[in-house]
Formats: structure tokens, sequence, C-alpha cells
């Protein structure tokens, strides 16, 4: 058990009673890198992000600074810039950002408030998952204080940039969590993720250049104005620097999330953080970065977390909502859960995503429940192959990914690992591990809503 | 600057801001595709239309200013993309065959049918439908779809549109239409993932003047018209290219029958006239080839007779007038008829002028889309200006009243090819009192024809060949459809007949198109046209536009 030495950053003062007000977080020298930041130019602003490596933590690992650099000057593109927060943390297994909001939303705030002076935005929109009525609340009021405070609104601390600031609730809606989705939903209508190029610092809400970034991200900004982006890349490896939120559920003895320096490995995760494995059961797979990254196995325990050191063994860090899974789980069970999410929350917008996902969840239900059948294998990898790549955003690979690192031999070494499982349960036409009864071939007899023929 | 590409290594070309999907249906590359509309935005969510695209290889390396070469920038990544989304651009190459262009095919429509009923030998798009056109040429043999499938509801959503939810394909063309075209916006899309289908919201049914036009964006048997509905099977009507008369718009349609009963309008391409669209009132309209109590038999003073001699009775009455002579001819009848009309008064000497009949105006209407459905429920006033004259287009049918009243009236000719003419009363007493009545008509229940001594079965513009001019002055053609019933016959020989019992008499009867040459030759609109000119699309008068409207 030995955690390295860190100092917290973002959590520093988040899990503090009563952090949340403005009078405590100006107590703690709150709003002090905004004032820093308006005092430069925002160039300068961006130059630092970039300068500091940040990368975006919502998700795909894009560097921060980079993104904001694509914003078209307003000679190129006239009219208003926006920022939109991406608070509609939805990944199965992340739950980080609600923390950062609920616990100390003036950071966040803060973040704001720099990054829209950085890309020349007057006005943000912070989209919060529906389900954080919690959050929401904070945030509301939060915004409400600031506004008082004058770090909103029409004279920015005194510097003269004006900032509106608005929080909106979202329905409760996976979809509007990938950032095109957002804005579509944003400007009132269904979530549907929209087509790229062109991306949205070039065309985003309302048709106007937009930054969207995740609250985590946004969190750090103050931190890297106030201390220097020197200080930030000094964090955790070089390539991939800076203070993480980790999230870890699943068969361990404590979870939740915890703050450390990027590329902490999992094996620490596990033992140091979340106080080790349930009843000390063996370790059976791994979910790196939420239930979309495909599944490694336990021998990958080594690997630090960190966008980089994950891509090289097949899988991601994703939004770092890592989940463990012991001997106790069936893999065909498990997958079917992930997927069932996925068949849920397809937005239904491209076919193969919108039938695919609902596909691949009843065949691994059909294989659980004991009527698998041989060709289902070669089945399935051809769905994954049909929808990966195939759609206008990546729900369809997500959905994809998981079920490949789990069979696909080729391209996922460590599909060796699983995929005997998945054939177990096929040869024996029941589950191994005896998660479900073997009533398949009950259920067709009994419901007779499928031909005779299929009954295996 | 047009952009030059290749597809499928054929050389096309492209005008700026154009995509992939179109250059290549232009140049008869056959790409699949389900959600793409030319009339409608791009929504690329069907991903049927995926095709191989390699951007143009950047320029070789040019040697710096020490001499020496920079690397070579790396080869363009080729990569799938929707070709209905996928900009042109100058060199690059789009490949439409490649094996995994088409393992990407077969596999969105493997996901297209799985959840879909395969109902289609009780479907009414079967033989017209997308998915079955596209499966068999794209899709696999064999299903492999072992699960229940998803079933989605099965509604009216207006008056005139059901939806059958499990056959849709979410492709949102429906969508689309009813928030761009007709900017009423009643279509929605609920529910998500396999559960998806269009709906409306309640208490908001599809109900609007072009909500019919949802069936035809309908790439397959989900939106279902009520008027069409388990009506016939499309495989056995016959088309025929001709036009909407409801209004003067001139709506270029396809005409189905079956049986000699038309079954069904449908736009047709125009983008001179109507897009892709029709109002409902229009599409509808075929219906009046079947109205009841359609004149079949010729009668002279109420006795049956044969066409010959009702012909000789209309010759000899009206010459026996000896020029005390005038005609009403109907904005529903061709230019033909009207010029044919025109010379036969001529023929007759009549000191009376011509005047026009015409059906009552309704509400003009104008969508978001651009759409517009005209207020003259006329089809031909343009060309009825052109042929007898602003005269007799405005003021003539008073002026045969008055000329009938001060008695220099004895008879009169009246040609209509449309049912349901306004008729004024004091015409209508006219029609009553003149001695002489030859008319040529359609409906038993008109005035005129109620009236008549002579009567000659006329026909509609489903049964004849012709042309209209339409309210922006275009020329356009008119066939026949279906064929007359009993001894009816288009005005268009009828007048001719008429006409060859002039001395010395003659017995030639010209085709449609032998007359509009003949006109042609007389009418500085129609200058030398023909048929053949005219084609599927039509073609401005020769006049300018604005002098046919005026």
């Amino acid at each position: 058990m030995s955690l390295p030495a860190y100092e917290p950053v973002l959590l520093k003062y988040a899990n503090q009673r009563g952090m949340h007000t403005l009078e405590a977080y100006l107590a703690h020298g709150g709003y002090a890198a905004a004032k820093k930041a308006l005092g430069m130019k925002p160039s300068e602003v961006i130059q630092a992000v970039k300068d500091s490596g940040l990368r975006g933590r919502g998700g795909a690992g894009f560097p921060t600074g980079m993104k904001w650099g694509f914003v078209p000057s307003p000679e190129k593109v006239p009219g208003p810039r926006y920022l939109c927060v991406n608070a509609d943390e939805s990944e199965p297994g992340t739950f980080k950002d609600r923390y950062i909001m609920e616990g100390d939303p003036h950071q966040l705030l803060e973040g704001i408030i720099i990054t829209c002076f950085a890309i020349g935005s007057n006005t943000a929109y912070v989209y919060i998952r529906g389900e954080f009525a919690l959050g929401a609340k904070i945030m509301e009021k939060a915004i409400e204080e600031a506004y008082r405070h004058g770090a909103f609104g029409a004279n920015v601390l005194g510097s003269g940039f004006k900032l509106e600031c608005t929080l909106h609730r979202g329905a409760g809606a996976y979809i509007c969590g990938e950032e095109t989705g957002l804005l579509t939903s944003l400007e009132g209508g269904r979530g549907y993720p929209r087509i790229k190029p062109p991306f949205p610092a070039v065309v985003g809400l309302f048709g106007q250049p937009t930054i969207v970034n995740n609250v985590e991200t946004l969190a750090n900004v103050p931190h890297i104005i106030e201390r220097g982006a020197a200080w930030f890349k000094a964090i955790g490896p070089s390539d991939d620097p800076g203070p993480k939120l980790y999230c870890i559920s699943g068969h361990v003895k404590k979870p939740g999330y915890f703050e450390g320096p990027m590329g902490v490995t999992i094996r620490s995760l596990i033992h140091d953080y979340a106080g080790g494995m349930i009843d000390e059961r063996p370790l059976k797979a791994i979910i790196a970065g939420g239930s979309s990254c495909p599944w490694i196995a336990p021998d990958k325990i080594d690997t630090p977390l960190g966008f980089e050191s994950l891509k090289k063994v097949k899988t991601m860090f994703g939004s770092a909502g890592t989940i463990i899974l012991n001997d106790s789980v069936c893999v065909v069970d498990a997958m079917w859960n992930i997927l069932r999410f996925y068949a849920h929350e397809s937005c239904g917008q491209c076919t193969p995503c919108r039938e695919g996902c609902g596909w691949l969840a009843k065949i691994f239900e059909r294989i659980e429940k004991g009527g698998g059948r041989e060709d289902d294998i070669a089945t399935i990898l051809e769905i994954c192959d049909n929808m990966r790549g195939k759609t206008i955003c990546v729900l369809a690979d997500a959905a994809a990914w998981p079920v490949q690192s789990i069979l696909d031999l080729k391209n996922y070494p460590d599909a060796a690992v699983f995929r005997p499982e998945v054939e177990a349960h096929i040869r024996e036409k029941r589950c191994p591990l005896g998660k479900h009864k073997a009533v398949h071939a009950e259920m067709v007899k009994q419901k007779g809503k499928i031909s005779p023929r299929l009954v295996v | 600057m047009p952009i030059n590409f290749t597809i499928d290594g054929k050389q096309v070309q492209g005008e700026k801001g154009e995509t992939v999907l179109p250059v290549a249906l232009r140049n008869n590359i056959d790409v699949p595709y389900f959600c793409y509309h030319p009339g409608l935005s791009l929504s690329g969510n069907c991903r049927m239309c995926l095709v191989r695209v390699t951007p143009a290889a950047p320029p070789p390396p040019k040697p710096g200013p020490d001499g020496k070469l920079p690397p070579a920038p790396p080869p363009p990544r080729s990569m799938l993309a929707i070709s209905c989304m996928t900009q042109i651009a100058d060199g690059m190459t789009v490949d439409t065959k490649t094996p995994d262009v088409l393992r990407a095919r077969e596999g969105v429509m493997e996901f297209e049918l799985i959840n879909h009923p395969l109902d289609c030998p009780t479907c009414d798009q079967a033989g017209e439908c997308f998915l079955q056109d596209h499966s068999y040429q794209h899709g696999r043999s064999h299903g492999r779809f072992y699960e229940e499938r998803q079933m989605k509801h099965t509604k009216s959503l207006g008056p005139t549109i059901s939806i059958w939810g499990s056959r849709c394909i979410v492709c949102s063309r429906c969508v689309r239409f009813t928030d761009e075209i007709t900017g009423t916006g009643e279509l929605c899309i609920v529910n998500r993932s396999d559960h998806s289908v269009v709906d409306v919201f309640p208490g908001k049914p599809l109900d609007n003047a072009l909500s019919m036009c949802a069936e035809d964006v309908c790439p397959v048997g989900a939106l279902i018209s009520e008027d069409f509905k388990f009506k016939a099977r499309v495989w056995f009507m016959k088309e025929q290219k001709t036009l909407c008369a409801g209004c003067s718009v001139g709506c270029n349609v396809v005409a189905e029958q079956v049986n000699e009963e038309i079954a069904r309008l449908k736009p047709r391409e125009n983008l001179a006239v109507n897009d892709w669209w029709m109002c409902d009132a229009g599409r509808l309209s075929y219906k009046q080839h079947a109205l009841p109590g359609r004149l079949v038999e010729a009668r002279v003073d109420g006795k049956a007779v044969t066409r010959a001699e009702a012909v000789l009775a209309a010759w000899q009455r009206l010459s026996a007038a000896g020029g005390a002579v005038a005609g009403l001819v109907s904005l529903w009848n061709t230019n033909e008829e009207m010029f044919l009309f025109r010379r036969l008064m001529k023929l007759l000497s009549a000191v009376a002028p011509m005047g026009t009949l015409e059906k009552s105006h309704g509400e003009r209407k104008q969508f978001k889309g651009g759409f517009v459905i005209e207020g003259d429920r006329n089809p031909n006033r343009a060309g009825a200006r052109a042929i007898l004259g602003d005269v007799a287009l405005e003021v003539g049918a008073t002026a045969v009243r008055k000329a009938f009243e001060a008695g220099t009236v004895n008879a009169l000719l009246v040609v209509s090819g449309a049912p349901e003419l306004a008729i004024s009363p004091e015409i209508e007493a006219m029609l009553a009192r003149v001695k002489t009545l030859v008319v040529l008509d359609v409906l038993e229940s008109s005035s005129a024809a109620k009236y008549a001594k002579v009567r000659l079965p006329a026909t509609m513009h489903w049964e004849q060949d012709g042309t209209f001019v339409n309210v922006d002055g275009r020329v356009q053609r008119v066939r026949p459809v279906i064929q007359p019933p009993g001894d009816a016959a288009p005005a268009l020989e009828l007048l001719q007949e008429i006409v060859n019992r002039h001395p010395p008499g003659g017995s030639g009867v010209l085709s449609g198109d032998g007359v509009f040459r003949q006109l042609g030759a007389e009418i500085e609109a129609f200058r030398e046209l023909t048929y053949r000119e005219v084609g599927d699309l039509g073609v401005p008068a020769r006049t300018a536009a604005q002098a046919v409207k005026a």
C-alpha cells in the first residue's frame, strides 16, 4: 500500500463541507486565476493551455489548447462564439464531473470565465445531465452567486469583458453527451449527433463557432493559469500530464472517485485507492475507461492509466470510469448488460447503430439463456464490423469495441482470455456460471413467436 | 469553375458545392440510397450510399532553398464516406464497387431488414420500393436474424396518410418534407434506437394541402396514402406522363391506370414547374374521370344519332345562322381545341365575339419550400390569351351575352372539357333561350349540355392529346391516360370534322401534333413548336412569358 506523494488539485477543497459556496471559494483565493487571465491576451491564455499539454477529460483526450485554436478569427466568421460545458457525464462507470459540480462548482465557473475569454465567447452554456438534480441545484446557486459577485455579467471582475452563463438541464439521454448531439439538444431539437466536418469549433451551436469542453477539463484551466504550464506538465507522464480524477467501480472494496496524477497504474488504483478486491477474489476483466472501452485481461494490471499508455494495450482511457470485474462475473451476462444500455441509448439516426445495437443485445441474451448457435460468434463479429466507422457518431463503435475485444482474436490479443467462456456458453447451451437458467428453448416453445425451426 | 474528378475510373464533372451522390446519379453510376432526396436537406443517416473516397494526392515536394527535397507528403488516406454528404473536390477518386463498399452496403441492407416485417405481398409499396430493389441488388441472399422482431405502431397520421411503423426505416425524409417544404412540421420521430418511428404530436394530425407528398418521399411502404391503399399492385398499372389540370400551375404528373380506370396520380420531377411535389386536391382530381353522368352519345334535338349525323347537324345549323353566331370555349380546353374553335368561328364569319367559360377562383397558397397552388383553377388561361386574345378572355362572355340580348346572335357554339364550370345565371338564361345551341361537353349535368340542340360528347384532358400553357407561360403536354367512354371523342377531332363540312369539304383529321404545328405557323407564342420539342417537361412559349401571362 503506497500512495504516490500527491497533493490534490481538483478535489483539494471539494470534499470539504460547504465548499460549494462563493464565500468558501473566495476564502481559498478563488477567482484570482480568472483575474490574472483577464489581464493577459487571449492568445497568451491559449498558449499557456497548449504548453501545459492538457488533454480533454471527456473521453477522446484531444489536446484542449489545440481545440481552442481551431476557432476561426472574427474576420473569417463574424458573430458570436459559444462555450458549451459538457456536464452530461453519462458513460456508465464514470462519476467524476458530478463531484466537481456538487463539491466545488466555482472552480468550474472560473474555468468557464478563462476559457470564454480565451476563445472570445460572451455566452457559456452548461449542459448538465438531467439526473443530476443536486448538481443542477448547486450549480444554479453558484452561477447566481457568481453573477452577484460580478464574475458573470456585463463587466466580468471589473475587466470590461462580458459573459453570460446559463445552466441547461438535459433530459437523460446518453447521446446528448456526444458533443454535436449536445448542441442539437441545446438548440431545442432531438438529440441527434451531426456529421463532422464541419466541426463545432467552426460550425457549432446555432451555426456559430463553438467549443465543447468537459467539466474536468475546464476545472483544470484556472490551476494552469495560476501556477503555470510548467507546474502542470510536471505532474504525471510528460506526454500526458496533469491531475486526474479516477472513478473505480465494480468488485473492489472501496469503489469511488479519487484524485491522483495521470498515469496511476490499474494495480495501484485497485489496491492503493480502492482497498483491493472484494473478498480477495481474483480479477477477471478490466474495463479501463468506461463501458465503451475494450476489455483487457488481468495481466495488464500494471498498465498506467493514461490516454497513450492504454492505447498500447488496445483499449482507451475514455472518461476514466474504471470498472473491475472479478471471477463471479459471466462474460456473456456482463456484455449483454452493456449492450442493453447501448441498445436503449442509440439515438436511432443511423441504420447500423439503430439496428445493430439491439441485435447484438438480443444475441447475447440468447446465448446467455442457453440458445447459442454455432455461427453466433462469426455473426457477432460481422455485425460489429458493419457497425464500426459506418455511422455519424461513435456510439456504434462504442457498442462494438467491447464486444470485439472479447471475441476478435485477430485484433485484440486479450480476446483469447474471454472468448473460450463465450464458446462454452454456446457449446453447453447454458451459462457455465449459472447466472441465468437455460430457458431459451422452453421460451421459444411457449411463446411460439419464433418459427419452430429456430428452436435450438 | 467545374470540378473534375473520377468515379469508378470515369471522368466526371460537377459544380463547386455539390456532393458526390448527385454527380454519380447524373452520370448513370448506380449508388443506392434511402434518405437522400434532391429536394430535401441532407441528413446522411441511412448510410446506404457509402463509397470509398480518396482525396487528391498532394503535389510533389519542391526542392527547398538548400536544394534538398523535403520528405514527400504521406499519400492521401482513402476512407469509406457517405457519398450524399461528401463534397466533391478536384482530383479526388471515388470508388463505388470495391469489396469493402459492397460489404458495407450488404451490412446496411441487412440492418434495414432485420426488424422489417417483410410483408411485401400485402404492402402497397411493393414493386416500387427502395428496400426491395436494393435488397435484390445489394442485400444478402439469406437472413441470419434469429431473434424476435421489433414491432412498431400502425396508425393513421391524418386524413390522407397512415403509417405502418414496422416498415419504417427512419430515413427522416417525411419529417424533413414537413419541415422544409410545407413548413408545417407535423411529423417527428419518436422513441430511440430500434423503437424509433415516425409519428405526429397528439392532436396535431398530418393535415396540410401537400400531405400526400409524404407518401411519395417515403422510400418504403411505411407511409401509405389512404386513397391508394389496397387499390392496385403497381406492376399492373400503366403509366402516362401528363399534367394536372387542377390549377394554372400545371404540375407535371404521372397518371397510372388499371383497366381504363385511373388509380392514382404522382408528381413528376420538373424543376421549372412543380419540383417534386403536387397538392392533395390536384392529386385527387383524377376522380373527375369517373364522375357519374358522362356524356356518351351524340344527340340532335334530344334524339340519339351517330357521330357523323351530329357533326353534320352541327355544321348545318351553325352555318344556317348566316353569321349570327357566337362561341364560348372553356379554359380547360387545350390550345389545339381553342385554335380549331377560333378557325370554326372564322369560317362561320361570326359577327359576335368569342368568349370563354371558366371555373371559379380559389385561394392562392404558397408554401415554405416555394411550392405554389395558384388561385386560378383553370389550366389554360395563358393559352386562351395567346390564341383568342385579351378581349375574348376578359370581356368575351359578357360581349356574347350582350350581343345575344341585342338580337344579333341566333346560334351559339359551346366547347367545354371541364366539369363544374362556373356559369352565371345570365349566361345560363342565354343558353336556355338561344335558338341554336351546339355543345361539345363532358357531363350531362352541365348547363350547356342540358339545353343543347346538338350535343356531341367530348373528352376530359385525361383522354386526349394536347397542350396547355401554364401561369408562367410554359407550354406543356397532356396525354391520353385512358380511353374516352362511349362515343365520346376529343373536341380536337370533333371540331375538325365540323370544319371539314365547310365547302368544298374535306375529310382529313389531323392529330394533336398536326394541329399544333398549324397553330405554330399562325400564332407567335407557339412559333415552330412541335410535340417533340415540347417533350415531357415543356418549353417556355415563344413570346415573353410576361406577355402570355399579362
